[in-house]
């Protein structure tokens, strides 16, 4: 038996060619009376020969499937089966290629919307950067002040074109991952730094443990966005003189990170939902805390995709404590 | 800040050329560079760079991949492809965060990239760094 996937088969000629003109199954079933021509075998065991188009709606052949056989081949009953089975996989086809389209259209979409707004994003941090830089000239106080306003604004909004971009990624099942050796120890420390702007102006203390290095095979840049996103929301959701503690341990083919704070916490009826996407806890829209909801469903996206897992831990007192789990690079298949 | 760059003081201040179809990314760019030592050459799109590449034999380019009538990459295969052009140093700015990007940028041949948005001070310590390694 043999089957092609007609792609560019000459109309005409044998089985498959027939079948392409015709648009409908082709049986010889008795080749040793056809003329040779193209398309048909030259070998003499072969006795009978079926070809089924795939028709799409369209009328146009999707894909034929091709048999040559030793034997005189079986009865209509048969043929007619592979016939409607050959109408069911053109609307498989079909259905396939439709959902790719979208998708190409979806993709195309996210990535001109996002060069559109970065474009502008990158000339007015790029600028702003300079103006703070004050070579172009001294700055008042005052000025600086809101000059740094405005980039920090600037700057959260570059974060959410980000966080959208992610977010398709996510969905579309397309998130890459560059991995490497990664110290997350060391990358707690980091992501702390980075958010130490925002934690000073909101008069929130953080502290971080992280003594012993806890080596992970991952992707850096996306590990620290998980690490700055849970940073982030514990400030956010932390009132002026509260704590937050962010903590690395290592031990027994995993790497714990948690990150608790003192804050307004999560309610009970939250809970479930928290790791959705958009999904915006009641407290937050209560206290009036921003943001767009894609924060931990990119976070938890980014624990999965290194095999790892997050959560919220339950807890006595207020704020919360969330828990991220990965396998450490060394010893990674012990871990499971 | 703005010491100027290269090594002694008196010595002809490197060329660099930039493009970029952003006229406030271009003007970034030629800001930064010119307050950093440089001479520099602005070019709108694909085509007037591979002009001014010709003409004023820059010692850098700092190229954007995103761009009219020729893009970053293809731009920089020209580069490579005449004598005269052949090697002058490329970086190219990125703004699509995909490695591929990356890869058929060094493919392309050039020697280093930038990812958009870029901290205008991280490009000149990289324009500094590919200069010294020449």
């Amino acid at each position: 038996l043999r089957q092609l996937c007609g792609t560019n088969l000459p109309a005409g000629g044998g089985p498959a060619g027939l079948a392409l003109q015709r648009r409908q199954t082709v049986v010889f079933r008795d080749l040793t009376r056809e003329p040779p021509r193209p398309g048909l075998p030259a070998d003499p065991r072969l006795r009978s020969a079926i070809a089924i188009p795939a028709v799409g709606g369209n009328g146009r052949v999707l894909a034929i499937a091709e048999f040559f056989s030793d034997r005189q081949l079986p009865e209509e009953g048969l043929v007619s089966t592979l016939t409607s089975l050959a109408g069911r996989i053109a609307q498989y086809i079909e259905r396939m290629g439709a959902e790719a389209e979208t998708q190409r259209m979806k993709d195309e979409f996210v990535s001109t919307v996002s060069h559109e707004l970065r474009t502008p994003l990158s000339s007015m941090t790029g600028w702003l950067h300079i103006l703070l830089g004050g070579e172009p000239g001294p700055l008042t106080s005052e000025q600086r002040q809101f000059l740094t306003t405005i980039k920090r604004n600037s700057d959260r909004l570059m974060r959410q074109v980000g966080d959208l971009l992610l977010a398709g990624q996510i969905e579309s099942g397309r998130l890459s991952l560059e991995l490497a050796e990664v110290d997350v120890a060391e990358l707690a420390q980091e992501a702390a730094d980075l958010v130490a702007p925002q934690a000073e102006a909101q008069k929130v203390a953080i502290t971080v443990a992280a003594g012993q290095p806890a080596v992970v095979n991952g992707d850096r840049a996306r590990l620290l966005q998980l690490l700055d996103n849970l940073l982030t929301n514990a400030i956010k959701f932390t009132p002026d003189g509260g704590q937050v503690r962010l903590s690395v341990t290592a031990g027994g083919g995993r790497c714990e990170v948690t990150v608790s704070d003192t804050g307004i916490g999560v309610p009970p009826q939250d809970r479930p939902h928290l790791f959705e996407r958009f999904y915006r806890a009641s407290s937050a829209t209560e206290h009036r805390i921003t943001g767009t909801g894609l924060g931990l469903a990119i976070c938890r996206a980014i624990a999965e995709g290194h095999h790892g897992t997050i959560r919220l831990a339950e807890r006595e007192g207020p704020g919360s404590v969330f828990v991220v789990e990965l396998p450490l690079a060394a010893r990674e298949e012990k871990a499971i | 800040m703005t010491e100027p760059a290269g090594s002694g003081g008196a010595a002809r201040p490197p060329t660099i050329l930039v493009a970029d179809d952003e006229p406030d990314l271009l003007d970034l760019l030629v800001y930064r560079l010119s307050h950093s030592g440089y001479e520099v050459v602005a070019a709108h799109d694909g085509q007037e760079a591979l002009q001014a590449a010709r003409e004023s034999s820059p010692d850098l380019a700092v190229l954007d991949v995103m761009m009219p009538k020729m893009d970053g990459f293809e731009l920089t295969r020209k580069l490579r492809e005449e004598e005269p052009t052949r090697r002058i140093p490329i970086i190219l700015l990125t703004a699509r965060a995909q490695e591929a990007d990356v890869d058929s940028g060094f493919d392309a041949g050039a020697d280093d990239y930038l990812r958009k948005p870029f901290n205008p001070d991280e490009l000149v310590a990289r324009v500094r760094a590919v200069l010294g390694r020449r």
